[in-house]
């Protein structure tokens, strides 16, 4: 989601966030995910690329982008993307859609969702399909017929050299930006067709509710319990300091 | 005199900590922030024209003994305050010595019987704006760059803000400055609110772009806070209809501080879910006294109504007043995604601008080969025209030169285009070096006024050589 007023992040009666003025835009770790994709297939000419997303028709035009970057094929799942979809019951749909594309090897996944921030989507889904998962990764390189990656951990970045299948989970990395689409490209990718699957259409699913195992009750705001008081500048904070000393001194009877 | 004695020189002037000759840092003070460097340095381009020295000045008095000894030595300088330029004014040519004014940053007066401001030239607006806020002000001038530009550079550049048609552009603020000529003499032009005492001397500071000498101090207009807010967004069928009611809103004496028509793309990708196929985007923010901004808001609403125009309530300014100057925190985004990217803004009378436009996307359209986008809007007008902003991005081999090349195809449409139309080159970004080779076009006639104003103030050319008139040339 681009451009969203702090002010407009109130949940409503149903649960629900009204966005529906902002613009979708890929998501800063999507992007990383998909930038990965198109470098290995720079590198590796033999290999395939699929986008696949899980939304609404208007999610159509974040697969168009991909299409127009060059990526072969994209695939939209029916379904609400909406903040209350727990991740499990998101993971279980992509699990299901991977499982009819058939061979893959490498599924790369943003970190975390702009809206929900679960960061939990991409572990779920390795769970589920039975595949190693290594998150928090900020590059992948194909060395021989192996995947070199690189992922943040507490001490730093640490290279991992292993074979597909695994899931990986993208994080930003310093200079790792999703490539422009020329306009030309954008208007051919128009004209391409993007695969859309109704969830009755993956046989493997059998209920999305049943198998999240959990759903979302409430989202309600923390009631504020500080009281700050932002102070910019430094002479301001040393009189405020003082005041502030002062006015405490005073209610509890200390001298000052 | 070898380049060490010069060195010394400057460190008894200044101190020596204030002299620095790192290469690193020449480097990072080798050229400004146009686009065509951002994406060149994501190439891994670096300057082969070091500056010798950065000199930080602190006080005018320092300002005028280093002017003497450049302009004795015929030492090229080049002033700088903010660094926000985009048009390469601040490169610097090789063996120049960068006056960085930076620190010189004393908010001198805020006088509220006369509403002015004096500041020292290194004062950042942002700063600035925030204190006068504080005390019920605002400088009324809010160019894009708020967070980055100083009060020198600003006037050096011939700035403008996002609500110009209220407030103007900084030649409308500027009541009095102070700088130091070439040879080192400090002249001052006093407050006066209006005068008739021959040519306005300001305008020789404004818009010099530090080839005319360095600017110190200026005193510049300030304005109570506005009590009354109104705005409004419309969409609407087409860019020129757009352009149409905004030249009927101006001509009948409105005066929107914010009155901005962005073209179909620009809607799409900042309002789309407000748009349908198409619209163009048009928005209007009224302030003033009590009365006044609702007066200003039902006659503009009177006017799109008119043409058809769909009310889109207030949210499209919200977001637009939020993330107006979110670029700044990452100015180089698109040189990151390997684009050549920047941005262009131009102007012309009513009669042309509307065939600028549209004839700038044709051409690049078609003859840009890796186009990514070529968008446009009008966000200052008077009742004589308007400008366009346009923005545009090609994708390129990761090459230099490449960049080079591209950059100079997507500028020299719109030069071009604009040139043909009778139009200017430059709204508000300043010619820099990168503008210069089309100075005589732009000029015409009136060329050789200034040549020999540079000539009068800086014989010797040894202020911030190249801008304005192409090296070549003087
Ligand atoms: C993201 C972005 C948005 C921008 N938006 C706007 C906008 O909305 N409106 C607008 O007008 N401009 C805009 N600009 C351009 C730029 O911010 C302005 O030109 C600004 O006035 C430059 O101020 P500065 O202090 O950064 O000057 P610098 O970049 O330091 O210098 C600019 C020029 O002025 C000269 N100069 C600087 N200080 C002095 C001095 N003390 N004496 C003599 N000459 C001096 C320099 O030699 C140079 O030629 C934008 C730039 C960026 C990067």
């Amino acid at each position: 989601m681009d451009q969203v007023l702090s002010a407009d992040w109130v949940v409503q009666e149903d649960q629900t966030i009204d966005l529906s003025y902002a613009n979708r835009v890929i998501n800063t770790y999507d992007e990383q995910g998909l930038e990965t994709m198109l470098r290995l297939k720079d590198a590796d000419p033999n290999c395939s690329t699929i986008a696949m997303t899980l939304g609404t028709k208007e999610t159509e035009s974040m697969l168009t982008k991909a299409l127009a970057l060059q990526v072969e094929k994209a695939i939209r799942i029916d379904g609400e993307t909406a903040i209350s979809q727990p991740p499990q019951a998101v993971a279980r749909i992509l699990c299901a859609g991977i499982k009819k594309i058939g061979e893959v090897d490498l599924v790369l996944c943003g970190r975390q969702a702009s809206g929900s921030e679960n960061g939990q989507t991409g572990l779920i889904l390795a769970e589920l399909l039975g595949w190693p998962c290594i998150s928090l990764v900020t590059e992948v390189l194909k060395r021989d017929d192996r995947l070199v990656i690189l992922h943040q951990v507490d001490e730093g970045i640490e290279e991992v050299v292993m074979g597909g299948p695994v899931v990986l989970t993208m994080t930003q990395s310093a200079d790792h930006f999703l490539r422009m689409a020329t306009l030309r490209d954008m208007m051919d990718a128009k004209k391409k067709s993007i695969i859309h699957w109704r969830l009755e259409d993956l046989k493997e699913l059998q209920s999305v509710k049943e198998a999240a195992g959990a759903s979302l009750s409430r989202i309600f705001t923390i009631e504020e319990r500080k009281k700050c008081v932002m102070v910019e500048d430094a002479e301001e904070f040393a009189d405020r300091m003082i005041e502030e000393m002062r006015r405490v001194s005073k209610s509890e009877g200390v001298g000052l | 005199m070898e380049n060490q004695k010069v060195l010394e020189t400057f460190e008894q002037m200044v101190g020596k900590e204030f002299v620095q000759t790192e290469e690193a840092i020449l480097q990072e003070y080798a050229t400004d922030i146009t686009g065509l460097r951002m994406v060149q340095k994501h190439f891994g381009w670096k300057s082969e024209n070091l500056a010798q020295c950065i000199v930080k000045i602190h006080t005018k008095e320092e300002a005028v003994e280093v002017l003497q000894f450049l302009n004795q030595e015929k030492i090229v300088s080049v002033p700088r305050t903010g660094g926000s330029g985009v048009c390469l004014g601040l490169e610097t040519p090789k063996g120049s010595v960068v006056l960085d004014l930076s620190e010189m940053n004393e908010i001198i007066e805020i006088n509220e019987e006369n509403l002015t401001v004096t500041t020292q030239a290194g004062v950042a607006l942002e700063r600035l704006e925030k204190v006068l806020n504080k005390k019920g002000y605002t400088t009324g001038h809010f160019p894009q760059s708020l967070p980055l530009a100083q009060m020198g550079g600003l006037v050096a550049t011939r700035s403008i803000g996002q609500f110009s048609t209220r407030y103007g552009g900084i030649e409308d603020l500027l009541v009095g400055i102070e700088g130091v000529l070439p040879d080192g003499e400090l002249v001052r032009i006093k407050n006066i609110p209006r005068k008739s005492t021959g040519p306005d001397l300001r305008h020789i500071w404004l818009g010099s772009e530090g080839t005319m000498g360095v600017i110190t101090e200026v005193t510049v207009k300030i304005f109570p806070m506005m009590e009354e807010r109104c705005m409004q967004a419309y969409a609407i069928d087409s860019f020129h209809t757009g352009l149409a009611i905004i030249r009927e809103i101006v001509q009948a004496g409105w005066k929107p501080a914010v009155t901005r028509l962005h073209d179909e793309t620009e809607a799409a990708e900042s309002y789309g879910p407000f748009m349908q196929p198409g619209e163009s985007m048009l928005l209007f923010l009224s302030e003033g006294p009590k009365g006044y901004a609702t007066l200003e808001g039902n006659a503009i609403q009177a006017v799109v109504e008119k043409y058809g125009a769909r009310a889109l309530g207030s949210k499209p300014l919200e977001l637009w007043l939020k993330h107006r100057n979110d670029i700044c925190d990452h100015l180089d985004m698109y040189a990151k995604q390997g684009a050549v990217a920047d941005t262009c803004e131009i102007s012309a009378m009513w009669s042309d601008i509307g065939k600028i436009y549209t004839e700038v996307l044709e051409r690049a359209k078609a003859e840009v080969p890796h186009l990514v986008a070529i968008t446009g809007h009008s966000s200052h007008s008077y009742e004589q025209g308007t400008n366009i902003y346009f923005m545009m991005g090609a994708m390129c081999a990761p090459k230099v030169e490449a960049a080079q090349k591209t950059y100079d195809q997507l500028f020299g449409i719109i030069m071009e285009t604009t040139l043909k139309y009778n139009g200017s080159i430059c709204h508000h970004h300043g010619v820099g070096r990168y503008r210069a080779k089309w100075m005589k076009q732009e000029l015409g006639s009136a060329y050789p006024m200034l040549e020999k104003l540079k000539m009068a103030f800086d014989p010797n050319g040894v202020m911030n050589r190249g801008v304005l008139l192409p090296v070549d040339e003087k």
